[in-house]
């Protein structure tokens, strides 16, 4: 038998970083937005540490200031994204602004330059990613996807999810559905 | 940029394709290394290695001699180790049973081979930059699907 | 309640007997009742006569007396009347107690005493006659005489006494009787009059029955009549109707298989007339190998082993022809079970067997396509896969080689040099769009896809927003009306949309803007232009027209096959490929596409397809 689980990476990572921490016995401060804040300052020799300690779990120290500001452009655009009401209809790019307290103009920038692709994109690919999971497992039609994801019309979310994955919503679903009937044969 | 350079994997045993693959590679924005492999064979070979450098994508070509694109897709993804790799198909063939057969069968990217430079270029950096999304992002990587 | 009538008759025996036992019961009171009232009547008869006797004695004596006293004669007299009487109750009580013992010897004492008593009247009346005063012996005899007249006294006395106890006796029996004979009576009276009521019942109970069953039988009697008339009636219909089968044989055979019978379908069937046949074996109808094989025999004895037998197999006709006949022979019974014939029914299922083997030999062709089919989709495939992988590979190479020299070396080439790799480059283009197309036609062949129900609005929109660019880019204007909701396979259905649309698109007329306007309509399947692949009264028609450059009406079929292209490639582009595939997609639907134009003013493709029941 298979069982099906969804996770909230946030949360989860959260707790591991938190654990760790602990352990090392180095006083801290969790803040949102993959932030730690220490209230000492830290060795080069301990930071190895906790880098080497973190690894295995999958968690990375940032230490390029660039790269560290995109993470949090990509968590504040994925935590729109994945806000369980209706996504607001007020842009993007005030959202984000608003925020992270730079021009909109500064946080594209800097955006793509470290990513090669545009936060534009990015937040497409967010909004496609959600539109799937709200396909796939809350069973939502594609009419109810479309107004939580504040999409114009159906069309308009259909040809998104055509344009950025090369296929229509429907074949996705049944490709997916084919996939796992396969998986739970073979296993 | 200190990124270390993603680790592509091409298998395709048309020696011009894997040409003009590595050429196209050389020209997209985001730094790579490749490892190219002539056919399945050599492919599961490679991935089977006990201290195997795993690569980041694997584009798998379907027509090839000895074993094919879909064989190798089935072995990566019934193996532990090596099912959660990306795999991107790579194949001359467009046909709707060929790419709805092989996301069935757990490929993540569908690319028909693009017949001119420019479009291969850019059909790659698209593929390569999502599948980077799809490593550092928070994004489910079994509905990681993309046909170019 | 149902008496049977042996109970019955049983019950009647028994009180007959009861009734007879109480009847002589009855009749022996009577008789013995009788007895003792004559008894009674005998007693009181005696005693008056014996007091008859005393008076007559005493009025002799006082006669006697008073003559001896008076010498009256009138006296005497008196005493010779009293003698006479007393002689007459004599002789009657004599008479009435003869033979009955005790009382006649009373009697004959009596009258012994009585003699004496006489004589010794008539001695002293004798005495007196002498004239002798009251002499002493006369006294003597007097006294003897009053002493005499007392024993009689006594004796009389006796016998009334003795009559008065037998009296009482009979009278005690009688009493005892009369007591007894109402009761008797009574019960004899009832049990007849039950037996009376039970036989009157029986009676009136048996006269119901017998009217019931009386008209019962007079309307089963009609009803005989009727059916015997019916039965009549249906046997002579039957026999015209056997007669006047003509599809059917219908033969009688005697049970050594000879015919006695022949209708018209057995005239119709086997040639022969009825006068010509009757009276020969129906083995004639058999061919020399079934006759070599006694099959006519095994045919009656299975018949008469199993009741029926059932052959087919050829038959000869009377002029030597055969014909493929199915018969059964049926044996008929007489009431003793025992076969007095056969009935043959026999038909001509020479067409039948006809159609049968065309059939048979139908479906060996079928098969045979069928395998060919397979084969030929097998090809289709293979081709499919050598289409899309091994012959667009090379064109593949060609095309992406091309792209690189004119990307990174056009520096070195010449004007001509880039004109000549420009063409390559366009002809390789258009090789790979005719291996596409082809591959979209045979995919179309493709049976074993779903069909989906389908509202055709929506997927239109669908192929209109995909089709945006080329509409802009062409400033062409749609126009759409309301389309039905079908089952369609649906990206076949947008390929033919798309394809019409951009069919419409390519063959428009320079400088005029294109109008392409789409409708549907439910048509009556009379009106369906050619033969129909479907069974349905009702159809949509859906129509694409445009306002495009048209073609002559000579083209309206050909249009539709693969390769045919009406206009050179460089005015118009496209493979040729497009309108085949429509034509595919709609026949994969059970319908019917034809298209009608007038050159220059524009083209209608009109898409027939069944409206479900």
């Amino acid at each position: 038998m298979k069982l099906h689980v969804r996770f909230d990476m946030v949360t989860v990572c959260k707790v591991v970083l938190q654990e760790r921490l602990e352990k090392l016995g180095i006083p801290f401060e969790l803040n949102t937005l993959g932030e730690v804040e220490f209230q000492d300052t830290i060795t080069l020799a301990q930071q190895e540490e906790i880098n080497q300690d973190l690894k295995k779990y999958g968690i990375e120290l940032l230490d390029d200031q660039k790269t560290i500001f995109v993470q949090k452009i990509k968590d504040t655009i994925i935590e729109l994204v994945n806000m369980d009401e209706k996504i607001s209809s007020a842009k993007f790019s005030d959202f984000l602004a608003q925020k992270l307290n730079y021009s909109y103009g500064h946080i594209s920038k800097l955006f793509s330059d470290v990513t090669f692709t545009s936060i534009e994109n990015f937040i497409i690919l967010q909004k496609i990613e959600r539109a799937k999971q709200l396909i796939l497992n809350a069973n939502l039609t594609l009419t109810e996807v479309a107004w939580k994801l504040n999409y114009s019309s159906v069309q308009h979310l259909s040809n998104q999810f055509k344009k950025t994955t090369g296929i229509t919503p429907t074949a996705f679903q049944r490709i997916i559905k084919m996939r796992r009937l396969q998986s739970d044969q073979t296993s | 940029m200190n990124q270390s350079p993603l680790h592509v994997l091409l298998a395709d045993d048309d020696e011009d394709d894997r040409m003009t693959f590595k050429d196209a590679l050389e020209e997209i924005r985001i730094k790579t290394r490749l490892t190219l492999v002539k056919d399945g064979i050599q492919l599961m070979d490679y991935l089977q290695q006990d201290d195997c450098d795993y690569p980041g994508i694997v584009f798998l070509d379907l027509n090839m001699p000895r074993e094919g694109g879909i064989e190798c897709l089935r072995k990566i993804r019934n193996d532990k180790k090596l099912k959660n790799l990306s795999v991107a198909i790579y194949s001359t063939s467009a046909s709707e049973s060929d790419i709805e057969d092989t996301f069935i069968k757990g490929a993540n990217v569908y690319i028909k081979k693009p017949n001119d430079f420019t479009s291969l270029v850019k059909v790659l950096e698209e593929v390569i930059t999502i599948n980077w999304q799809y490593h550092n992002s928070d994004l489910n990587r079994e509905n990681f699907v993309l046909s170019l | 309640m149902k008496i049977t009538s042996q109970l019955l008759t049983s019950i009647f025996v028994i009180a007959l007997f009861v009734l007879l036992f109480f009847g002589s019961i009855a009749y022996r009171q009577i008789e013995s009742l009788k007895a003792s009232e004559l008894l009674i009547s005998h007693s009181y008869d005696v005693r008056q006569e014996l007091e008859a006797l005393f008076s007559s004695l005493k009025a002799a004596e006082s006669g006697q007396r008073g003559y001896i006293i008076t010498k009256d004669t009138t006296y005497l007299r008196k005493y010779m009347s009293s003698g006479q009487s007393i002689q007459y109750s004599q002789n009657r009580l004599k008479t009435m107690l003869h033979g009955i013992e005790p009382e006649q010897i009373n009697l004959d004492t009596l009258f012994k005493l009585i003699a004496l008593r006489k004589t010794i009247l008539e001695a002293s009346l004798h005495l007196a006659d002498e004239k002798v005063t009251v002499s002493d012996s006369l006294m003597i005899k007097m006294d003897e005489g009053n002493r005499a007249m007392e024993k009689i006294r006594s004796q009389i006395n006796y016998m009334t006494t003795n009559e008065k106890e037998l009296l009482a006796i009979w009278k005690n029996a009688y009493k005892k009787d009369i007591n007894i004979a109402p009761v008797t009576y009574l019960v004899v009276i009832l049990f007849a009059i039950l037996i009376l009521i039970f036989s009157f019942y029986k009676i009136s109970q048996d006269r119901a029955e017998l009217k019931k069953a009386n008209h019962d039988y007079v309307v089963m009697n009609a009803q005989l009549l009727f059916k015997n008339t019916e039965l009549k009636k249906s046997e002579d219909r039957y026999h015209l109707m056997v007669n006047a089968v003509q599809d059917y044989a219908i033969i009688l055979l005697d049970n050594e298989g000879i015919i006695q019978n022949w209708n018209k379908g057995a005239e119709k069937i086997k040639g022969y007339p009825e006068g010509e046949i009757i009276g020969k074996s129906f083995s004639v109808f058999y061919t020399k190998e079934d006759l070599a094989r006694r099959l006519p025999e095994l045919l009656l004895s299975d018949a008469r082993k199993n009741g029926k037998a059932m052959h087919t197999g050829w038959r000869v006709r009377k002029d030597g022809t055969k014909f493929w006949g199915y018969v059964v022979i049926t044996s008929l019974h007489d009431e003793k079970n025992d076969i007095i014939g056969f009935t043959k029914v026999t038909r001509d299922l020479t067409a039948q067997k006809e159609a049968e083997e065309k059939l048979l030999e139908y479906n060996r062709s079928i098969e045979k396509k069928n395998i060919e089919l397979v084969a030929s989709n097998e090809k289709i495939a293979s081709f499919n896969h050598i289409a899309s992988h091994d012959l667009q590979e090379p064109l593949r190479k060609i095309q992406t080689f091309i792209s690189r020299i004119m990307k990174e070396d056009t520096a070195h080439i010449s004007e001509k040099g880039k004109e000549y790799f420009t063409r390559i480059y366009m002809s390789a283009g258009r090789m790979q769009q005719l291996i596409d197309d082809l591959i979209t036609y045979t995919h179309t062949n493709k049976t074993d896809k779903v069909l989906i129900r389908t509202d055709l609005n929506s997927l239109l929109s669908t192929v209109l927003e995909e089709l945006k660019p080329t509409l802009e880019e062409k400033k062409a204007a749609i126009q759409t009306g309301h389309l039905p909701t079908l089952r369609v396979i649906p990206f076949q259905f947008e390929q033919l949309f798309t394809n019409l649309i951009d069919n419409a698109l390519k063959y428009s007329k320079q400088n005029v803007n294109p109008v392409i306007t789409i409708t549907s309509i439910i048509i009556d399947g009379n009106n369906v232009p050619g033969g129909t692949l479907s069974s349905a009264n009702k159809f949509y028609r859906i129509t694409v027209s445009d306002n495009g450059i048209g073609f002559e009406k000579q083209y309206a079929e050909t249009i539709f096959t693969l390769f045919q292209r009406l206009h050179g490639k460089a005015e118009y582009s496209g493979t040729g490929i497009g309108l085949a595939i429509c034509r595919k997609i709609v026949e994969n639907h059970n319908g019917i596409i034809m298209a009608e134009s007038i050159p220059d003013e524009g083209s209608q493709f009109h898409i027939f397809i069944p409206v479900e029941v």
